[in-house]
C-alpha cells in the first residue's frame, strides 16, 4: 500500500459554515508537505479529515489509493501529533510510546525492542521509565513523535506541534523533524501558521486562505512565483502597488502606479488596460544609480529609517497606512544610511517584480 | 499560618479558623465523642433491680402503716373518752415511723432512675451475638455495595457522554434533566417509586404487558425495591464527581489513543477510567455512605420483612429507648464507612487531597 494522500473535491461543512471548500490536493509518498495558513483557514479540518476524526461532507480522501470513507481513525495508516501533544500523563515515557504497540498486541519483548529503537531515534535513550510530566518541552515533543512513529504509520500528521516551544528550541526541532522524516521515509503532513517553519522543512507547501488552497509548490516556487495576490502578500513580506496595465512587452507589463510607470514580470491573466497589482519584495531594492531606467526606479521620501545590523529597513511615505511600504537594503558597512525625511531613489530589477491580476490580499 | 495571613488578611483568617474550629469541635467532634462514649457503657441493671425490689418492700411497709393509721383513726371516733389519748399517741407513733421511712426512698429512686454506668463492650457484643441484627448489618453493607456498583455502571457512561460527547447546550439540558428530580424532596421521590413498584403499579403493568411475568412481582416486600429506589435517589452523588473529573480530561488524549488504534474499551480502560479515578472514588464513597445511612428509602419501599440497619438504630433510640445500644450500632456503621473510604482510597490509589479536589 502506497502512502500518498489524495483529496478529491473535498468539502467540509459544519451546519452552514464551510470550513473546507472543494479542495483538491495530492500529497506524494514520502514527502514533507506543509499546509500553511492563518488560524481558522481550515487547515486543521483538512488534517482531521485525513486522520479520520472528520468525514468530509462531500468528496473523497484517499490514502495509498484507497478510499478512506467509513474507516475510523484507529484503522487508518495515519498517526496524528496534536498541538498540545496529548501525551498520557499517567503513563511513563515507555508506556506512552508503547501504547499503540500494545493495541496491536505485540509481545512485550517486541514492544520493548521497538521502544528502545524509537528512544534512540529521538535521542532520549534511557529515559523510558521517566514520567511524562518530568520532561522538558522539547523532550515531550520528541516523545510525541516517537509515540506516533511507533505504530509505523504511512502518513504522519502534525498539527502545529512546535508552537508551544521557545524560538531556539523550535529551530532545533525543525532540523530534527526534517532529519527524522528523511530517516524514516514516512509522509509528513505538517500544519503551521509559521512561514519560516514551512519554508525550512518542507519539500512542498500548500498555502491556504479561507477554506481553500491557493497554491501548492516548493518553498522556492511559493516565495518567488506566487500564483495570486493572496499568496504574494501572505508569504514573506511584500510591497504591493495597484495600478492599470499600460502595455505588455515580452512578458513584462508596464503598470501605471502612484510612483509612475513601473515594470514587472507579467503573470498569466494580466491584460492590457486591466487593473493589476505590482509586487516587489523589500530585499529586491537597491539604491538607484543615475543611469538606471526610470521604469524600475521609485522616488520617495523616507518616513522612517531603521537600522537592523545586517539590514537597513526603510519605510516609504505611503498613502495606504494599513499596508507599509518597506525597503530592505543590505548593510555593506561603507555606504551612507539614508535617514528619515530624506529623498531616495530606489531601483529594482523588473525580473524580480511581479505583476498579477487584481485580487484579494492577505490581511497584514 | 503566615501564608494564610498573607492570602486572606488577619481578620478573615481569624474568622475562618474560628468558624472552622467551632464547627469541627462543636458539631463534629463533640457529638461524635459523646456518641462513642455512650456506646461503651450501659446501665447496671442488677443494681437497678435490687433498688426496685427494696423500694417495693418499703412501699409495702408504708402501705401497711397507712392501713394501720386508717384503722386507728376509724377507732378514734367510736372510742371512749379515756381511750382516746392512747389511740392518738399510737397514730402519732405510726406517722413518725412513716415519716422516718421517707428519706430511704431517695437513694433508691436515684438508683432506679439513673443506675450506675458500667463501661465495657456489652453493646457491641450484643450486635455481634444477635444473629438477626448481625445479618441485617451484613446485608446493609452488601446491598450498599451493590447499589454503589450499579450506580457506577449506570453513571460512568452518562458522565462520559456529558463531558466528551454531548455538545453545547445539550449538556446543559441533560444536566438540568438530572438535577430537576432532585429539587423534589427525597421522601416524595421515594413515594413516586412506591407507586411505580407497587403490585399494580407502572413497573408491573409494563412487565405483564411485555409478557415477561404472569404474576405481579412483589418489589416492595423484597430488597429489590429498596435497591432500585436507592439507585434512583443517589445516582447524582455518582454522576457529578465522575463528570467533574472527566470534564478536565483533555479530549485530545482520547483522540490520540483512538488515533493510535485503541478500541473504545481500551480507551476507557487505559485513559478515561484511570484519569477519572479520584472522581470515581468520591462517587463511590458518597453513594455508599448515603446508601448505608439512608432511613427514608428502606422505610418507604422496604416492606416489613426487609429491615435496613439504620432502622434498627432508629428503633434503639426512639422505640427501645436504649441510647447506649443505639450509639454502639451507629458507631459500628461509622466504622464500616471509614473502612470503606480507606479501602477505596487504597484501591484507587488516590490520596485525600485528590478526593478533596
Amino acid at each position: 500500500m502506497g502512502s500518498d494522500v489524495l483529496m478529491q473535491n473535498t468539502t467540509m461543512r459544519f451546519d452552514d459554515y464551510v470550513a473546507v471548500d472543494n479542495v483538491n490536493l495530492h500529497i506524494r509518498e514520502g514527502e514533507f508537505f506543509s499546509l500553511l495558513g492563518s488560524s481558522g483557514c481550515g487547515k486543521t479540518t483538512i488534517l482531521r479529515m485525513i486522520s479520520g476524526f472528520l468525514e468530509p461532507s462531500e468528496g473523497k480522501v484517499l490514502i495509498g489509493g484507497k478510499d478512506m470513507r467509513g474507516i475510523g481513525p484507529n484503522k487508518r495508516p495515519t498517526a496524528l501529533i496534536f498541538q498540545n501533544l496529548a501525551l498520557f500523563p499517567l503513563m511513563s515515557v515507555e508506556d506512552n510510546i508503547a501504547f499503540g504497540l500494545e493495541v496491536r498486541s505485540l509481545s512485550r519483548k517486541e514492544r520493548m525492542r521497538r521502544v528502545h529503537g524509537l528512544l534512540e531515534l529521538i535521542a532520549l535513550p534511557g529515559m523510558g521509565s521517566k514520567k511524562v510530566n518530568d520532561l522538558s518541552g522539547g523532550q515531550k515533543q520528541r516523545v510525541a513523535i516517537a509515540r506516533a512513529l511507533a505504530v509505523e504509520p504511512k502518513v504522519l500528521l502534525l498539527d502545529e506541534p512546535l508552537s508551544a516551544l521557545d524560538l531556539k528550541l523550535r529551530q532545533r526541532m525543525r532540523q530534527e523533524l526534517r532529519a527524522i522524516q528523511q530517516k524514516t521515509g514516512v509522509t509528513f503532513i505538517y500544519i503551521t501558521h509559521d512561514q519560516g517553519e514551512a519554508m525550512a522543512m518542507s519539500d512542498r507547501v500548500g498555502v491556504m486562505s479561507q477554506a481553500s488552497i491557493e497554491q501548492v509548490g516548493t518553498p522556492k516556487d511559493i516565495y518567488n512565483s506566487p500564483a495570486n495576490p493572496f499568496v504574494a502578500s501572505f508569504v514573506g513580506t511584500n510591497n504591493v502597488l495597484a495600478g492599470r496595465v499600460d502595455r505588455i512587452i515580452d512578458g513584462f507589463a508596464v503598470v501605471r502606479t502612484r510612483f509612475g510607470e513601473l515594470m514587472g514580470r507579467s503573470k498569466a491573466g494580466v491584460q492590457e488596460g486591466d487593473r493589476s497589482l505590482l509586487f516587489i519584495r523589500p530585499e529586491n531594492f537597491f539604491l538607484a544609480k543615475e543611469y538606471d531606467r526610470d521604469k524600475s526606479v521609485i522616488s520617495s521620501t523616507i518616513y522612517r529609517s531603521q537600522f537592523e545590523g545586517a539590514f537597513i529597513n526603510l519605510f516609504l511615505n505611503n498613502t495606504n497606512r494599513s499596508r507599509e511600504f518597506m525597503v530592505q537594503l543590505a548593510n555593506d558597512g561603507l555606504g551612507e544610511i539614508p535617514s528619515s525625511g530624506s529623498e531616495v531613489r530606489l531601483g529594482f530589477r523588473p525580473e524580480l517584480a511581479l505583476v498579477l491580476p487584481e485580487g484579494e490580499l492577505a490581511n497584514e | 499560618m503566615n501564608r494564610y495571613f498573607q492570602r486572606y488578611g488577619k481578620a478573615m483568617t481569624a474568622y475562618i479558623f474560628l468558624t472552622t474550629s467551632l464547627w469541627l469541635l462543636g458539631m463534629v467532634l463533640m457529638p461524635q465523642l459523646l456518641m462513642v462514649d455512650y456506646s461503651f457503657w450501659y446501665h447496671d441493671e442488677g443494681v437497678q433491680a435490687i433498688a426496685m425490689k427494696e423500694a417495693d418492700r418499703l412501699e409495702a411497709q408504708l402501705d401497711d402503716i397507712d392501713a394501720a393509721i386508717t384503722v386507728a383513726e376509724s377507732k378514734l371516733d367510736s372510742a371512749v373518752e379515756n381511750a382516746r389519748p392512747v389511740i392518738e399517741t399510737h397514730i402519732a407513733e405510726l406517722e413518725a415511723k412513716a415519716g422516718a421511712m421517707e428519706p430511704l426512698f431517695e437513694p433508691l429512686d436515684e438508683a432506679i432512675r439513673n443506675p450506675p454506668r458500667i463501661y465495657g463492650f456489652k453493646n457491641y457484643i450484643y450486635l455481634l451475638t444477635n444473629t438477626l441484627h448481625r445479618s441485617i448489618f451484613v446485608k446493609t453493607m452488601l446491598f450498599s455495595l451493590l447499589v454503589t456498583f450499579i450506580a457506577f455502571a449506570l453513571c460512568y457512561p452518562v458522565a462520559y457522554y456529558l463531558s466528551h460527547v454531548a455538545k453545547g447546550h445539550r449538556t446543559g439540558i441533560i444536566i438540568m434533566g438530572l438535577m430537576v428530580p432532585y429539587w423534589v424532596n427525597e421522601i416524595l421521590r421515594t413515594f413516586a417509586w412506591l407507586m411505580i413498584l407497587s403490585r399494580n403499579g407502572l413497573a408491573n403493568s409494563i412487565l405483564s404487558f411485555l409478557g415477561l411475568t404472569d404474576q405481579p412481582v412483589d418489589f416492595l416486600n423484597s430488597d429489590s425495591g429498596v435497591v432500585i429506589g436507592m439507585i434512583y435517589c443517589y445516582v447524582l452523588f455518582m454522576v457529578f464527581p465522575i463528570y467533574n473529573t472527566l470534564e478536565t480530561l483533555d479530549h485530545n488524549q482520547i483522540e490520540a489513543a483512538r488515533d493510535l488504534g485503541a478500541s473504545w474499551i481500551k480507551i476507557h480502560r487505559t485513559i478515561a477510567i484511570p484519569y477519572a479515578k479520584p472522581g470515581i472514588a468520591v462517587g463511590c464513597i458518597m453513594t455508599f455512605m448515603v446508601a448505608v445511612g439512608t432511613y427514608a428509602v428502606p422505610s418507604i419501599l422496604g416492606g416489613t420483612s426487609t429491615l435496613w440497619f439504620t432502622q434498627i438504630i432508629y428503633s434503639w433510640f426512639f422505640d427501645g429507648g436504649n441510647w447506649n445500644q443505639g450509639a454502639a450500632y451507629a458507631f459500628a456503621l461509622l466504622v464500616l464507612c471509614v473502612t470503606f473510604v480507606m479501602f477505596m482510597m487504597r484501591f484507587f490509589k488516590v490520596s485525600l487531597e485528590d478526593i478533596a479536589r
